[in-house]
């Protein structure tokens, strides 16, 4: 597996404080194809990118997660030696080593996409209880609401080949992104593999995250957009 | 008929359809806005002049009141325009993404 060709794609948006090590521990482990879109920040994040040896691709104003994504997946498409995309949080929530075995894992099959998931082998004791519970309502939810079964809904670990990126590529600019992409993986019969994660709570990183109100305000908009599908969406 | 609708009617058949008239020529409104607001225009003027339709129409219709049928068709007539400006909207957001993704992926200075 030739690193060059994995990219990864890290929205960031007032990460300031994470970003720099988040971008130190990739390239620590070998691992120098990195695009990190900063999202409108105010605090620096462009800044303790620049120190690196990242792509930094900057967002004039803020548009969300999702648009952030899209952004580093268009990017990644015009890149010749981009082979797979790797989706990665700034707020070093994720594991270098667990993306490092996601895109073996997809580089050497024949699926589309790797997610991560945080209730498969491994035990992922430091999940607030609160955010566990959420977070296995949410996957049984998006698996009623979209059919597709997922043990892991929201995880921002993935890893997706090339040129399955466009078929997933959200046209929601915030975080039902991530609802949206599931129901894309589905809609364009993709290819999908889950496999095991672990998560880096630290008190920033929930800071930084959903709150317990997010969730149901998410659940209200992927209700919404599933409504918005039905009505509109042509097949 | 009173005074006072004698000014409603002034202003809608003579301040409010011909700016419709206006951006309609200058295509800052679409032909289905216009015959849709023009419509709209006519019809109010046309009830203001005879409010006895709304009892046909109540009758018609089935509904108790003349007055219930104006607000029914008052909020489908809202329910309408918040839809369209709620896509609008929406339409207005992508775009922005667009153009902000365009102009972020030119200055994109490659290591």
């Amino acid at each position: 597996m030739n690193k060059d060709n994995i990219f990864f794609v890290i929205p960031a948006y007032n990460e300031g404080q994470s970003i720099g090590n988040v971008l130190n521990e990739l390239h620590d482990s070998g691992f120098h194809s990195i695009v990190v879109v900063d999202d409108g920040s105010t605090d620096g994040t462009s800044e303790a990118v620049q120190k690196t040896d990242a792509i930094l691709i900057e967002h004039i104003i803020n548009r969300g997660q999702g648009a952030a994504l899209s952004t580093g997946f268009e990017y990644c498409q015009k890149v010749n030696e981009c082979k797979c995309i790797v989706t990665f949080d700034a707020d070093g929530q994720h594991r270098v080593e667990d993306a490092e075995k996601m895109a073996e894992l997809l580089l050497n099959s024949d699926s589309d996409i790797v997610l991560g998931s945080r209730f498969l082998d491994l035990k992922n004791e430091s999940i607030p209880t609160g955010r566990k519970l959420m977070l296995k309502l949410a996957s049984y939810f998006l698996r009623f609401i979209y059919g597709l079964k997922i043990s892991d809904a929201h995880n921002g670990l993935r890893v997706i080949k090339k040129e399955s990126a466009y078929k997933i590529m959200p046209a929601t600019d915030g975080m039902l992104h991530a609802s949206e992409m599931i129901y894309l993986i589905k809609k364009n019969k993709l290819k999908y593999m889950e496999s095991p994660v672990k998560i880096n709570y630290s008190a920033y990183s929930l800071a930084k995250g959903q709150k317990t109100s997010g969730f149901a305000y998410m659940g209200f908009l992927t209700i919404y957009h599933k409504i918005i599908l039905l009505l509109f969406e042509k097949d | 008929m009173t005074l006072f609708e004698i000014v409603v009617i002034c202003f809608l058949q003579l301040f409010f359809l011909p700016i419709l008239v206006h951006k309609l020529r200058s295509r800052t409104l679409s032909l289905f806005d216009f015959i849709f607001l023009s419509l709209l225009d006519v019809g109010l003027s046309y009830f203001l002049i005879y409010p006895q339709t709304f009892s046909y129409l109540s009758a018609f219709f089935g509904i108790g009141r003349g007055v219930d049928v104006f607000v029914y068709f008052g909020l489908i007539t809202l329910f309408y325009i918040v839809f369209r400006i709620y896509f609008k909207m929406e339409k207005m957001k992508q775009e922005i993404t667009r153009l902000n993704r365009e102009l972020s992926l030119k200055n994109v200075k490659d290591k």
